[in-house]
């Protein structure tokens, strides 16, 4: 596992792509303190650790595209699956120097609070670091998020695309639940097309037509029956499932001086169940 | 020991590795031969646990490749097809970041990798980026990377394509070499060494023994000497005289006997007559033939007896597994449309075997009468020279 780790971490450091995601994000960090810090009397560190935060899905999927696209694309994988090391650890080394590579621009931005504690006339420290460790957990499950697309296929651009759109949508359900509809029959409209491609993702993946196909109608007979019974109950139903799955703009209430523990563990669930995904995702390539 | 037990792997319908079991003993080297395409790198890259088989078990030294695989792989040192190597890297990195991979002891890992680039004559270029390589330098950056760990098995993937002639020389070397370095350790401890090659010629150069695979099948697998002597049935004698054809029949005559006679004289030049004779395996005619033509003083321009070589035996073996194949393919096919048919018509499985087994047999027939047919046109032609 160290190997690996270690020999990602130099690989990023020996061409351009680990300094460019450090200044990257180095970069976002100093522009959004000028902006909130300096230029507007704000005294917490956490608002611009906020706006960084919407950056990013664009920037992490650049750090993730490669790590096992590449791999797979120059057959060096063999070297990998086939030396005594389980897939578990392969993975975890990968996903660890990704993290390395991401917590260097985090460690520098602890210097910040630092900064308005000394020259401000207010601080809370507190706040701004409980915000910079949230950011920082964001950041790593965006990683495994990014390091799964990346298993899926050999482009490393493809993998770099699903990642983006991916991280997109899940970092804006919140806005975008409010141009869902609230009327009942939409929403369960809606709800069916969801269940239609869940059943072609599932069917893809199981290649099993009956099964999938039982499951989509189990699925679209529980919606019919629930909005026969009760058509209240879907009454902007989507809107909230999205709410409740949002995801890094929970980082807000870390900037509101809020402690959300729940978040903490959503990340924290996130991550590893990305890091099984990848797992799952490079056995079932050796199976098929 | 590595025993391969009735590995099947198929993509999708196609099976590209077709129930193959063999078992390698310690201390030798074995060659995987077979046309491109026959299942070599599928087979190698399911035994190294690269990828998972459809079923069937691959067994290194007791531990399974399925259910044990990180004590199965740490016997084996892989060099794949495309040699696993990261161009950003400089050879000596490589080789150290390779030997950590595989659990090489710290104090250890200086020591094997100056070896592997020692046994790999990389002494010059190990500070050099694997990008700026040649294919030959790579593909021995990939053979020192599978030294590393001083793995049992040695599993190579067609280790000299893309090499000049001096690299191949020197690989085959170090091929012995690791063989032989085997010598003063316990038999179950010795080195094996797997390599796959589609040249018979370089297969039968290092190996003990030989594995002749073809569309997924182990053909044959045996040593050299017992492959020739297997398969050299015939001893086949080619005599160009200077007579016509009627001459030569006659004058050999005393021979038809033991001997298959065949008649080539179209591409000769005038006057000239080649008669190919096949006699059985040991017949021991040489001379006898010879003076036989010299009594009757016929001027005899060339007199060779031919062998059959290795790479004779081998195409002789692929061409049969070829048709078998053919065979195979066509069964299925019909098997499937006949199953088709039998859905379409909603025809319940009763009904539908007899009408196959009917089919199997009106083919047989039919080969029957191919046969009949072939050797009658060759007796016609046969009788066609005597007259």
């Amino acid at each position: 596992m160290i190997a690996v780790w270690k020999r990602e971490l130099k690989s990023f450091f020996d061409d351009m792509l680990g300094y460019f995601i450090v200044a990257a994000f180095l970069m976002l960090i100093g522009y959004f303190f000028s902006e909130y810090n300096i230029e507007n009397p704000y005294a917490f560190f956490a608002y611009p650790i906020c706006a960084v935060s919407t950056f990013m899905s664009a920037l992490i999927p650049l750090l993730t595209m490669r790590s096992f696209s590449e791999e797979r694309k120059s057959k060096t994988d063999q070297l990998l699956l086939t030396a005594p090391v389980s897939v578990w650890k392969i993975t975890m080394g990968k996903y660890l120097a990704m993290v390395s590579v991401f917590a260097i621009p985090v460690l520098i931005s602890c210097v910040y609070p630092i900064v308005i504690y000394v020259t401000g006339s207010y601080a809370y420290p507190l706040t701004d670091y409980t915000t910079i460790l949230a950011f920082f957990l964001v950041g790593a499950s965006y990683i495994a998020i990014g390091m799964f697309f990346s298993s899926l296929t050999e482009s490393q651009i493809i993998a770099a695309l699903l990642a983006f759109a991916f991280m997109f949508i899940l970092g804006n359900l919140r806005s975008l639940a409010t141009k869902v509809p609230m009327e009942e029959w939409k929403n369960a409209v809606i709800l069916i097309l969801f269940t239609v491609v869940f059943f072609v993702i599932f069917f893809k993946m199981t290649q099993n037509f009956y099964v999938s196909f039982a499951v989509f109608a189990v699925l679209c007979i529980g919606v019919a029956v629930a909005y026969h019974l009760n058509p209240d109950m879907f009454y902007g139903v989507v809107g909230q499932i999205m709410r409740a799955v949002s995801y890094g703009e929970t980082l807000y209430l870390f900037a509101n001086n809020i402690f959300d523990v729940t978040s903490i563990v959503l990340y924290l669930s996130v991550s590893a169940f990305f890091i099984f995904l990848t797992i799952q995702s490079i056995q079932k390539r050796r199976y098929s | 020991m590595i025993e391969v037990k009735n590995l099947v792997k198929r993509y999708g319908l196609i099976p590209a590795v077709d129930n193959i079991s063999f078992t390698l003993h310690p201390g030798k080297i074995y060659g995987f031969l077979g046309p491109n395409g026959a299942g070599k790198s599928t087979t190698m890259n399911i035994m190294t646990g690269y990828i998972a088989a459809t079923s069937g078990d691959v067994r290194i030294n007791e531990y399974s490749i399925v259910e044990d695989p990180e004590e199965a792989k740490s016997f084996i040192g892989y060099l794949p097809e495309i040699p696993p190597v990261y161009p950003d890297m400089t050879v000596e990195e490589y080789l150290r970041f390779v030997a950590e991979l595989k659990g090489v002891k710290r104090s250890e890992r200086k020591d094997q990798v100056a070896s592997a680039i020692r046994r790999t004559r990389l002494e010059d270029y190990r500070r050099r980026l694997i990008r700026n390589l040649s294919k030959g330098y790579r593909q021995r950056v990939g053979l020192a990377q599978a030294l590393l760990g001083h793995p049992q098995f040695i599993i190579l993937d067609e280790p000299t394509v893309g090499l000049d002639p001096n690299q191949i020389l020197e690989i085959r070397k170090l091929i012995r070499e690791i063989a032989i370095s085997g010598e003063d350790v316990p038999e179950e401890e010795r080195p094996i060494v797997l390599l796959s090659s589609h040249i018979m010629q370089e297969v039968s150069a290092v190996c003990d023994e030989i594995l002749i695979i073809a569309h997924g099948r182990l053909i044959v697998m045996d040593t050299p000497d017992k492959l020739i002597s297997r398969y050299h049935v015939n001893d086949v004698y080619e005599i160009e005289a200077r007579c016509s054809e009627e001459r030569l029949n006659e004058v050999l005559a005393p021979f038809k006997e033991m001997a298959e006679f065949d008649f080539d004289s179209n591409d000769m030049p005038d006057g000239i007559s080649k008669l190919v004779l096949t006699f059985p395996k040991d017949s021991d005619v040489a001379e006898l033939l010879f003076k036989t033509l010299a009594k009757e003083g016929i001027p005899v321009r060339q007199f060779k007896r031919n062998v059959p070589t290795l790479e004779d035996i081998f195409l002789q073996l692929v061409a049969k597994a070829d048709e078998e194949f053919a065979a195979r393919e066509e069964e299925r096919m019909k098997e499937e449309s006949l199953r088709n048919a039998a859905n379409s018509f909603d025809v319940t499985p009763m009904e539908d075997e007899p009408e196959q087994a009917d089919d199997d047999e009106t083919e047989a027939e039919d080969d029957e009468a191919d046969e009949t047919v072939e050797e009658a046109a060759e007796e016609t032609k046969e009788g066609g020279d005597e007259s």
